[in-house]
């Protein structure tokens, strides 16, 4: 079937919304490398008292769906609180987009993470989530948005994520890929970039068992 | 508003005249070739006069031309007849030598699924920063085992010449029996005018980048050559492709290289003029645009390849498409495999360039009024994306 966009994420496309960066900036987070294809910062402004995001700003260097995922997620997290905030999850940017196509789900996940690395930088430096908060949940949340492309869904939902241990600041991930599988490099880079954004992570080690373990 | 299309390296509209000279063996002379009869002979010759043109302009006999059903099939009966040949002659594994910058459809895939099956060890050529393969590079990559080296006249992305004749002259200095193999399904009508019998064993190429039909792949395999069948069919006519004759496709192919020969230097000098006029426009009207490939040395007139700094190709392509204008890009989002183009790694080891590259493959039937539409939207269209790029620098932003 032809891949196409959809009026709604053209729209965000061609017309993004809160667009830009915010100066003094009360939490900001960039994610992802011009070098790895995409990129998205990502600026927040909080209340103290209310923890309402009263602002927030983003810019982006991607592909379309990427910058009308970064848009829909600007417009959904606005006016919430953080804790709300952080339950955003690309499933529900999509959703509100009204629909990606599979293939392209990966390139929606990165303006999420950026709002959720963003508000982890926030908690952070309110020192409410500390290095040795690190665990085997907290790494599971993030591989959540590592997406298999073929499937178009996340590799932990796709039961291709074996094991995961944490041993001080040491996170080690066992994943069942085919060794000839050719998104296999592209699901290790996203896993290793994914996971490094957690507090406390001092090396990871991503082991790939093969499908037919 | 009409299209302006600038991607003829993956699609071409096929001229009204080929379409007649189709519709002639398809609906009138729908025969099968047989000897003896009317019908049959007629069709006979009609093949005949087809690999005739096509070998004049190879330079090679007639009955050395053969017909095949695309460049993937083309490409897969080359190379892989060279191994199976060379397996039942010396009973001991092929080398081939290649470049790190084939194309991935066709050349890289064949030799990569070789190697994995053990029936060939490859040594893929490095290139310099203009993407040319030095033929010294060649000479001292041939060794007891080298069976062929195979590669492309001209690059798929960043439209790098070779110097096919000094590559040729080096193997042949080497190592006589050593096969040359060119790929010229992306090059047809974007070379020089030479005589690829001059300096190659085996070509094959497709006439449906120039105007033709698609399916119309054409290899020209000089006598004597050592290649076996890898697809058994039928060896009635072509003794090494097998196939029977797909006569309209075939017919199509060779009016599309007739017209293409009409004036073949008008042609290339206008796709030159097009491509000096995209070039300097862009440079001219868009800061920071880096030119991939060679340039104005070395690079075939059809490509154009570049990269805007700190935007993405693929919102690139998009923003053109909406404007009507078809490119096409290197960035991984638009790959089915998310890889970023390998040309562009190979020449710079520069990810966010080959993310960001767009590429611009012209036709002769490309005209000034195309180029002046593209012209007049690229400006707008990168300010936009760098406007929302976070890695584009502050006077980008205002």
């Amino acid at each position: 079937m032809a891949i196409k966009y959809n009026e709604k994420v053209v729209d965000h496309f061609l017309h993004p919304r809160n667009l830009g960066r915010i100066e003094n900036p009360d939490a900001e987070a960039v994610v992802g490398s011009p070098a790895c294809g995409d990129q998205v910062a990502i600026y927040l402004k909080i209340d103290p008292e209310t923890e309402k995001i009263e602002d927030i700003k983003f810019e982006s260097f991607g592909c379309a769906s990427n910058i009308a995922t970064a848009s829909i997620i600007t417009e959904l997290a606005k006016g919430k609180t953080i804790d709300e905030a952080m339950d955003i999850t690309w499933k529900k940017a999509v959703d509100e987009l009204g629909g990606l196509p599979p293939i392209k789900y990966h390139c929606s996940v990165l303006a999420v993470d950026g709002l959720r690395s963003a508000i982890r930088h926030y908690l952070m430096k309110e020192g409410r989530i500390k290095p040795e908060d690190l665990n085997n949940d907290l790494v599971r949340g993030e591989l959540y948005h590592v997406i298999y492309p073929p499937l178009g869904i996340d590799i932990v939902s796709a039961k291709r994520v074996k094991y995961i241990g944490v041993d001080d600041g040491v996170v080690t991930i066992d994943i069942a890929f085919d060794d000839e599988d050719p998104y296999l490099d592209e699901i290790i880079h996203e896993i290793e970039e994914k996971v490094s954004v957690l507090p406390g992570v001092k090396e990871i080690k991503v082991n790939n068992v093969g499908l037919y373990e | 508003m009409e299209r302006v299309y600038f991607d003829h390296c993956r699609s071409t509209f096929v001229d009204k005249r080929v379409i007649e000279e189709m519709n002639i063996w398809m609906t009138e002379k729908y025969w099968a070739p047989a000897p003896f009869t009317s019908t049959g002979t007629e069709i006979q010759e009609a093949i005949e006069e087809a690999q005739a043109v096509w070998a004049s302009f190879f330079g090679g006999k007639p009955d050395e031309v053969q017909f095949a059903p695309s460049e993937v099939v083309a490409s897969n009966i080359t190379i892989r007849g060279v191994v199976e040949s060379y397996w039942k002659k010396h009973d001991t594994m092929p080398h081939i030598i290649t470049t790190e910058i084939e194309a991935g459809s066709t050349v890289l895939s064949v030799l990569r699924k070789l190697e994995k099956g053990k029936l060939a060890e490859v040594t893929y050529l490095k290139v310099d920063e203009n993407g040319l393969v030095s033929p010294d590079d060649v000479k001292n990559a041939i060794k007891d085992n080298t069976a062929m080296v195979v590669m492309a006249d001209v690059n798929f992305m960043v439209g790098t010449v070779q110097d096919v004749t000094a590559i040729g002259k080096a193997i042949k200095e080497k190592k006589e029996d050593v096969m040359f193999v060119i790929d010229a399904t992306r090059s047809l009508g974007r070379t020089p005018r030479w005589k690829y019998a001059d300096f190659a064993d085996v070509v094959y190429t497709d006439a449906h980048r120039i105007h033709g039909p698609k399916g119309s792949s054409v290899l020209w395999i000089k006598g004597g050559a050592s290649i076996s069948p890898i697809i058994w069919g039928s060896v009635t006519y072509f003794k090494i492709t097998q196939e029977k004759p797909n006569v309209p496709v075939i017919r199509g192919g060779m009016k599309a290289l007739q017209i293409l020969l009409e004036d073949y230097e008008g042609k290339y000098e206008k796709m030159k003029n097009l491509q000096k006029m995209l070039f300097d426009g862009m440079l001219e009207r868009i800061p920071e645009v880096q030119i991939n490939g060679p340039w104005p040395k070395y690079r075939s007139p059809s490509n154009v390849c570049v990269t805007f700094k700190y935007i993405e190709g693929e919102a690139v392509q998009m923003y053109f498409d909406m404007n009507g204008i078809t490119v096409d890009t290197g960035s991984a989002c638009a790959n089915p495999f998310l890889q970023a183009n390998h040309v562009i790694l190979a020449l710079y080891n520069d990810y966010a360039r080959a993310h960001g590259s767009i590429r611009l493959i012209l036709s002769w039937y490309n005209t000034e009024e195309d180029v002046n539409r593209f012209l007049d939207v690229a400006p707008e269209v990168v300010k936009t994306l760098r406007r929302i790029s976070p890695v584009a620098p502050e006077i980008y932003k205002k």
